[in-house]
């Protein structure tokens, strides 16, 4: 602790020479313009943004995929990509003017002065290395008189700080072998533990599921606090933003649209654009509020109607939502059950990893363990659970994609799980899978209408490659396409679009079930809003049933008529969305609801939010 | 850095229903597009027109070689490249390297084609089976393509050359032998890559057979990778066919043959005569170099991120 002192004192010392000197920002950009390509064709991503951070303060630059929010992370430390380049402005760190420095000179900065955390830790530890050596290096660097040993002291203090009990394993562990959480936490010790002025956080959570994505947040609060390091937060969730972020900037396509303290910006933003982002965001009591307003349900509609529902909204679920349970009871009143089309009865799924060859003794691990649940005709079905809980593998068991180990899987009266071969796809497009990663799942050189059309022309759903394309211009309207995409090729497409794509292919087979495998955690708030707002309407308009897995409870709550909650392969709660603040509801489905970050949108649940301990020591 | 490759703004506006996100990947990722397919143009045009030259001497070769290829005059041997009536010079024998050059091209362009498209053919196709087939078989494949690259190649050869008698058909075969294990390690870890991808996950669950992923899925994600791979053969197998041929039992002497060329002009290096190996090693470079832009070319070709949007 007696390195932090100092470095405390450090950071906060001041760096001008007089009396008392106003205060330097910790990073101050002004007008930046960043460029890519050069001459008649650049095009400016970055266009003329300023802001500055107090030190010690912690700032949110929020945006959308393609604002440029990245970029401008990527331009403080000249980490942008080889055809982009800073075309003018400045960007001043504690008073130093960075533009125009040298890559040697930066590298001075980088590390040192400067941290950086990502948003895929993997992708950032070298996977060849020991997380140990890769921390001892980074030590090596910054503190060249500390002997041997003592590298391997702070390592493991740093570990300590970073929440990691069990440091010898960690630092004895190769990148691949910790969990996504870990490896932030390994990412964050090796960012700060130079206690750098500034730490930029380039979406650190997005990776990681909600539990994991508030545990990290909460480690980032207590580091910059213990440093004193100010913090440059890039991302697109406005509940992180309520959670860490002092201020907040909003930014689209290159420019910064509103900037302000959080409080402001997110409870009376001045701009239609930010109120829109917000309204994007699915949040707990959304659905009720709007059925209670008589509106449809869907996302960003409130907008335009009484604002006075989203502070009722946010309330309730601050005071545990007695209110909304209350609203919930009278308007789930499913009349009669409808007759199941999906019946699991306890499915188990057991894989073998290890083995000849593989340098590991064969083991196995049970990834769904007994799990039995009905999923009712005309129903949305959310089953929800943290990474690893097995709901994507229950997911691939009920579309037919992964073999059974124990356990039967009927589809419509159909025993799925016994079917193989022929009799199997030939029942296949009743069903149809609709991926998490819509980029992965459309195969990268085929265009997009012939991948929609290859199915419809195998099922004898068209008898000709004419009216194969017929029937996929309609399902392209259907998804909000217009047909000329027909010809396009994946990498063509935005994220949103892809889904789309991902969509429509499977509704082109006319399915009774569509499973949903975390549809929109790859993308946008915005681009999630209408695929949500668009799976509801293609609900009622098809008489579709959903198994949508998701790991973001507010989405499937939205969402879902009934959860499901998974841990460890097991099912441990089954409930009606209305009763989701239910006192039986089980212990992980309430740590699911803790780990929520809900966006504050008034003063009263500002001061009474999680607020209290944060580390403004402005 | 995936910020870069998405295009800017998904609509926000139409955040209620069915919306139309504008928009497309024509957008930042296509700016940089007409240099790139311009130089994809020109490296494969070049390519081409090298191949084609070569090709064309070798078919025209009894019209355009100024003498004959195996008949020497041993009053004019070494004679230096430039001499009146020899343009590229005359071998220790007297025979016009020229000459020789325009023949050989016959059969090592022949031969090495001949091999490597059957190499490519064969290996794919273990791959594509063994990445797809159960692990028994694919153990089987593969362990059988590890049985091959251990295995000395000159005795296959010699074996070849019992059963069959010495002559180009040797070569072919060789080559085979040598080529296809490279080749089918290569696939096979590409195929194993793509099968784990989604896309072919959703293939199945759209019903798609066992040769449908295989064909129309797979195929056309590897294939840019083996055309690469093969074109990248060509001049090494050029090379390694003098090396059968140096053994007696490929391309019998005196026949002309851009390897055997080589390596018989390699023993008279050291009396200083250089260009008698120094040109046949010339213009196996630029066979060789030709294909590899040929395959660079065509994998770009191959590539729809590289390919203009029709629409």
């Amino acid at each position: 602790m007696t390195d932090l002192d100092v470095a405390k004192a450090q950071a906060r010392a001041p760096r001008l020479p007089g009396d008392r000197p106003a205060p330097v920002p910790a990073l101050e950009v002004s007008d930046l313009v960043v460029e890519f390509g050069t001459g008649e064709s650049a095009t400016r991503v970055v266009n003329g943004i300023g802001f500055s951070i107090a030190p010690g303060e912690s700032f949110a630059l929020v945006g959308e995929s393609g604002s440029g929010k990245s970029i401008t992370a990527a331009s403080i430390l000249g980490l942008l990509p080889d055809d982009a380049r800073i075309a003018s402005g400045s960007i001043r760190l504690g008073g130093d003017e960075l533009v125009g420095l040298g890559s040697n000179a930066l590298r001075s900065y980088r590390g040192a002065r400067v941290g950086m955390v990502f948003q895929n830790p993997l992708a950032s530890l070298d996977p060849s290395f020991k997380v140990g050596n890769q921390l001892r290096e980074i030590i090596r660097i910054h503190r060249p008189d500390v002997r041997r040993a003592r590298q391997e002291q702070i390592a493991r203090e740093w570990l300590g700080h970073v929440g990691i009990a069990d440091a010898p394993r960690v630092l004895a562990a190769y990148p691949h072998e910790l969990s996504g959480g870990m490896r932030q936490r390994v990412m964050i010790a090796i960012a700060s533990l130079s206690q750098p002025a500034l730490l930029i956080a380039d979406e650190p959570t997005t990776a990681l599921d909600a539990v994991i994505q508030k545990q990290i947040l909460d480690l980032l609060r207590s580091v910059i606090a213990e440093t004193g390091s100010s913090l440059l937060i890039i991302t697109h969730d406005f509940g992180v933003v309520s959670y860490v972020a002092n201020r907040v900037a909003v930014m689209k396509e290159g420019r910064l649209v509103e900037q302000g303290p959080r409080a402001s910006v997110l409870s009376a933003p001045r701009e239609q654009y930010t109120r829109t982002l917000i309204d994007a965001v699915p949040e707990i009591g959304t659905r009720f509020a709007l059925e209670r307003a008589g509106q449809p349900r869907r996302l960003g509609v409130r907008a335009g109607t009484s604002s006075c529902a989203a502070p009722e909204d946010a309330a309730a679920v601050a005071i545990g939502a007695e209110a909304v349970s209350a609203e919930g009871e009278h308007t789930a009143s499913a009349p009669i059950p409808a007759p199941p089309i999906l019946t699991a009865d306890r499915v188990r799924k057991e894989f073998v990893v290890g083995g000849i060859g593989t340098g590991q003794s064969k083991r196995s691990f049970l990834a769904v363990d007994e799990v039995s649940l009905e999923i009712r005709r005309g129903e949305v079905f959310g089953l929800i659970g943290e990474s690893g809980s097995g709901k994507s593998t229950f997911a691939r068991l009920a579309g037919g994609l992964l073999p059974v180990s124990g356990g039967a899987v009927d589809f419509a009266g159909a025993p799925l799980s016994a079917l193989k071969g022929r009799s199997l796809r030939a029942l296949r497009p009743r069903f149809q899978y609709v991926f998490q990663d819509a980029t992965s799942s459309l195969n990268p050189r085929v265009t997009v209408g012939e991948q929609i059309v290859r199915p419809v022309v195998r099922f004898g759903k068209a008898r000709s490659v004419r009216e194969g394309r017929a029937r996929a211009s309609e399902v392209l309207d259907l998804v909000g396409l217009p047909a000329s995409y027909f010809e396009r090729y994946p990498h063509e497409l935005s994220g949103g679009q892809r889904q789309r794509i991902g969509i429509a292919r499977a509704l082109a087979l006319e399915p009774e079930l569509l499973i949903l495998d975390e549809p929109t955690s790859a993308l946008d708030v915005s681009t999630q809003a209408t695929i949500l707002n668009l799976l509801l309407d293609l609900r009622e308009r098809l008489d579709l049933t959903y198994l949508f897995i998701g790991h973001n409870l507010a989405v499937i709550e939205f969402v879902c008529d009934r959860i499901g909650v998974l841990e460890a392969g097991r099912l441990v709660d089954v409930f009606d969305a209305p009763d989701l603040f239910s006192p039986e509801r089980s212990a992980v489905t309430r740590s699911l609801l803790g780990a929520i970050l809900p966006i504050e949108r008034s003063a009263t649940t500002l001061l009474r939010g999680s607020s209290a301990d944060m580390s403004p020591s402005l | 850095m995936s910020v870069l490759q998405r295009p800017a703004g998904e609509a926000v506006a139409a955040l209620s229903g069915p919306g139309r996100e504008p928009g497309s990947g024509r957008g930042r990722s296509g700016r940089r597009r007409p240099r790139s397919r311009a130089r994809v143009n020109t490296q494969v045009v070049i390519a081409l027109a090298l191949i084609a030259v070569f090709v064309l001497l070798a078919v025209f070769a009894p019209l355009i070689a100024p003498y004959d290829p195996v008949a020497g005059d041993a009053s004019q041997k070494y004679l230096p490249v430039g001499s009146p009536g020899f343009l590229l010079g005359t071998d220790e024998q007297g025979r016009d390297i020229l000459s020789r050059l325009i023949w050989g091209g016959r059969t090592s362009m022949l031969v090495s084609l001949i091999a490597v498209v059957a190499s490519t053919l064969v290996g794919s196709a273990l791959a594509l089976t063994a990445g797809f087939a159960n692990d028994r078989v694919a153990g089987l494949i593969m362990r059988s393509i590890d049985v091959m690259f251990a295995f000395p190649v000159i005795i296959a050869a010699l074996a070849f050359a019992i059963i069959l008698g010495p002559g180009l058909l040797v070569v072919v075969l060789a080559i085979v032998f040598v080529a296809t294990p490279y080749v089918t390690r290569i696939v096979f870890a590409e195929v194993k890559r793509h099968r784990g991808r989604e896309y072919v996950e959703a293939a199945v669950s759209l019903g798609a057979g066992f040769w449908s992923i295989l064909f129309r899925e797979v195929l056309p994600n590897v294939a840019g990778h083996i055309v690469v791979y093969a074109t990248g053969l060509v001049g090494a197998m050029i090379v390694f066919s003098s090396s059968i041929s140096a053994l007696g039992i490929g391309v019998q002497p005196p026949a002309a043959d851009w390897g055997r060329m080589i390596s018989e002009g390699a023993k008279v290096i050291i009396s200083g005569n250089v260009t008698v190996a120094l040109l046949p090693g010339l213009v196996v470079l630029v066979v060789a170099l030709a294909f590899n832009w040929l395959g660079d070319g065509l994998n770009d070709v191959f590539d729809p991120h590289k390919r203009r949007s029709r629409s």
